[in-house]
């Protein structure tokens, strides 16, 4: 593998060819577990309501608290979404990752290939389809409640994503498949636009709503399935990491070092389908942190080499979900801002910054 | 170009010649010279055309001052941020008034109108409770009204639907002509080409009108448009008295606490104390822990603060589309913390639901507070109304 990011190549960015510094690479690690850490503390100990530490050490390690509220408070509202945020996190940094370096382009997310399209698509059809009065999204799917909007979110998702796999069977290069996605999202969103206008305005409202993004909404049922697909998603994720780092110097190159495109293709979409589609369906389409994450990630760590960056952006995206989570439940206050204006607010600099470093050419070799 | 230019104006002049036809056709022969259809037959300056006057009691956000021939109707913010608009409502057979000053620009709309385009279901309560319905030719989406004899004449085509999508069909109302269009108290700019071929844009925002009150008194919007000024005067004391009464009756005892708003997404929409249902909840007797919040609409609240302040309320009040207790815990299963929850105490108002779906809460609740208020009051302390029968509200199963 080290010997595969030595090897001299014309078209090879000056810092892939040294392996990642091991002195910088551990310091990064340790500061991220580290702040994976206080984040977590913050996210548990912190919000609307002051739950004294010692009652919620009590909570946490298996006891009750003395006010039952703080039982609920403690093990039902911020436990689930504190995990969340680290599962919604690591998968989305993870997606933008594999995105990132398929297309190999700085500005490719989790979203790229049309998985929150496909995911709104999913929810219109069930806020338009909703019978009975005003309000509520149960009427959806035979008032399967929440659930019947996680499915149809999921079903919409991998609706689209099934179809770029398809697709990718057929499609030649990496750009074709991605201006594909593009326009299958665009198609999505012009479907989802139509639905809207039939849709009874209270319930549209209940679509925008989704559409802001919430870690708070997941409970320990939707954990259940949702911690599974995202570790499964990781798992796939994993297997491509010596082909993704073969297609940082080009598919040519890759095909030289005896790997299948077309398989690697369809591995790192199938995974950043599970991980992408997944918690769009529990969070509504969480924007920004699968496009930044990965861009912090290999400037943190100096390096390109997945075998860093796919353990350093879930830990980095994990810490950055939990802090914008945290930051939307304005701690100290009753109210909450929507998780995605707080991601945006966050990202917009770092995006912007990300496109001024790579004017100067840094960021495009990186890719 | 000269064709474009010309379209406008010849509907106008046809408008205006049907409006004159129409108000020469009847011989007038009552004391105030005007024809059975409320039109002047022989005009005389001296004369008040308007004997009876709209008193606005309640709402704040419209005013209304009479002249001899001519009304001026005033909406201060005909949408959310929007400056204050004029109408003035001149009695037809009467000569349009020559104004200066801000009403130069006014549109005029002659009164009383034969033919009223509706840009909200709110509206509709309004028009049927003046006995005016004949008026109504066109609302903009008829999927969401409750009221069957609308929806019948929207059936048969006696009402037209001119905004079926979203958006306003703006040639289909130039062709029907309707004297008034009127807004649902938003801003669209097809409203802008609608006044420009001529068709008075009233703008109808009660739903801005944070009072119950107010928002009911709209109907004086409605008969200054129709000329029913003593009709709507009628019908609102009656509506008021009966508020009144029930919120009397509701302040001599102790308030009891509620729980209010549901869930989207992990987020609690709670009233604030200062919103229109805040109101209706205020004077129902009940206390909830936003209630001295002053703003309108309502606070996104983390669920933890809900929670910690208001999960132990014996009753929680939504208005959505549940129709048990198992719908609510299947949208989110953490509401089986709530103590209402436990003890079965959750009413929804939707009990009033139109045969399309559309609830009648927002539709004739909006001129009937007070039977939204004896819903609360029998509700909270049914020792007050014993034997009250309910219309909006219900208690969920589980």
């Amino acid at each position: 593998m080290t010997a595969v990011l030595k090897t001299p190549e014309p078209a090879v960015d000056r810092r892939l060819d040294a392996s990642p510094r091991a002195g910088r690479v551990t310091v990064v690690f340790v500061a991220l577990a580290v702040a994976v850490a206080v984040a977590t503390v913050l996210s548990v100990t912190l919000g609307s309501v002051t739950v004294p530490l010692a009652e919620t050490v009590r909570v946490l390690s298996g006891g009750s608290a003395t006010d039952t509220r703080w039982d609920m408070v403690i093990r039902d509202l911020r436990l689930p979404r504190t995990v969340t945020a680290l599962a919604v996190g690591a998968a989305l940094g993870i997606a933008g990752l594999q995105m990132q370096t398929l297309f190999r382009n700085a500005l490719a997310d989790p979203f790229i290939l049309g998985a929150s399209s496909g995911a709104s698509l999913g929810v219109a059809v069930v806020v338009v389809a909703g019978g009975g009065g005003a309000g509520g999204f149960t009427a959806g799917l035979a008032g399967l409640g929440r659930a019947g909007v996680v499915i149809a979110a999921a079903l919409g998702a991998a609706a689209v994503l099934l179809l770029i796999v398809v697709l990718a069977r057929w499609v030649k290069s990496a750009v074709t498949l991605l201006l594909i996605g593009v326009m299958l999202g665009s198609a999505t969103t012009a479907v989802v636009s139509v639905l809207l206008v039939y849709a009874d305005p209270q319930r549209s409202q209940q679509f925008l709503v989704w559409g802001l993004g919430s870690f708070t909404a997941t409970t320990w049922s939707d954990l259940r399935l949702l911690v599974p697909v995202v570790l499964g998603g990781i798992a796939v994720a994993l297997l491509t990491v010596r082909a993704l780092n073969a297609l940082l110097l080009g598919e040519g190159y890759a095909r030289s070092m005896g790997i299948d495109i077309r398989i690697v293709r369809l591995t790192t979409v199938i995974s950043a389908a599970l991980l992408a589609g997944a918690t769009t369906a529990f969070c509504g389409p969480i924007g920004f942190l699968g496009l930044i994450v990965p861009h912090l990630a290999r400037m943190a760590f100096g390096t390109s080499d997945h075998r860093v960056l796919l353990p350093g952006v879930a830990l980095l995206g994990g810490a950055l979900a939990l802090i914008c989570g945290i930051v939307s439940q304005m701690p100290g206050t009753d109210t909450v801002f929507p998780l995605n204006a707080v991601t945006a607010i966050v990202g917009a600099p770092v995006v912007i910054a990300v496109l001024i470093r790579s004017r100067r050419g840094a960021l495009g070799a990186a890719l | 170009m000269r064709v474009r230019a010309a379209f406008p104006k010849l509907l106008i002049a046809l408008t205006a010649a049907s409006l004159l036809l129409a108000g020469c056709s009847t011989a007038g022969s009552d004391t105030e010279n005007a024809a059975s259809d409320g039109c002047i037959t022989d005009f005389d300056p001296s004369v008040d055309y308007f004997p009876d006057k709209s008193e606005i009691v309640d709402a704040e956000n419209f005013s209304i001052t009479y002249e001899k021939s001519y009304q001026v109707l005033t909406v201060n913010e005909p949408f959310t941020g929007a400056k204050p608009e004029s109408y003035v409502l001149v009695k037809c057979g009467a000569p349009a008034p020559e104004l200066a000053g801000e009403l130069a620009e006014a549109q005029q709309i002659q009164v009383p109108i034969t033919s009223l385009y509706s840009g909200s279901t709110t509206h509709l309560p309004l028009v049927t409770a003046l006995d005016e319905l004949d008026v109504l030719t066109g609302v903009s989406n008829g999927s969401y009204v409750s009221d069957t004899t609308v929806i019948k004449r929207i059936a048969s085509g006696d009402i037209a639907e001119y905004a079926a999508g979203a958006s306003i069909d703006t040639e289909a109302v130039v062709l029907a002509a309707p004297e008034v269009v009127m807004t649902g108290g938003t801003d669209d700019p097809a409203y802008t080409q609608l006044r420009e071929a001529g068709i008075g844009v009233v703008a109808n925002a009660e739903w801005l009108e944070a009072s119950p009150l107010g928002r009911a008194e709209w109907i004086k919007v409605v008969a200054a448009l129709t000329g029913t000024e003593a009709r709507a005067a009628e019908v609102y004391d009656g509506i008021r008295d009966r508020y009144l009464d029930v919120a009397a009756k509701a302040a001599d005892v102790e308030t009891v606490p509620v729980l209010l708003g549901g869930m989207s997404q992990g987020t609690w929409y709670m009233s604030s104390g200062g919103s229109y249902m805040g109101r209706l909840f205020g004077d129902a007797g009940a206390q909830w822990p936003w209630q001295d919040v002053t703003t309108t609409g309502s606070l996104p609240l983390d669920f933890e603060a809900v929670v910690a302040q208001a999960a132990d309320a014996p009753t929680w009040l939504v208005v959505n589309s549940w129709t048990s207790i198992g719908d609510a815990l299947a949208d989110d299963e953490r509401y089986g913390s709530l103590a209402a929850v436990d003890t079965g105490r959750v009413w929804n108002a939707n009990k009033a639901l139109g045969p399309n779906g559309g609830n009648d809460f927002y539709e004739r609740g909006v001129l009937r507070p007070d039977l939204i208020l004896a819903d609360l009051v029998a509700i909270l302390h049914p020792d007050l109304l014993p034997d009250h029968e309910f219309t909006f509200y219900r208690q969920l199963p589980a």
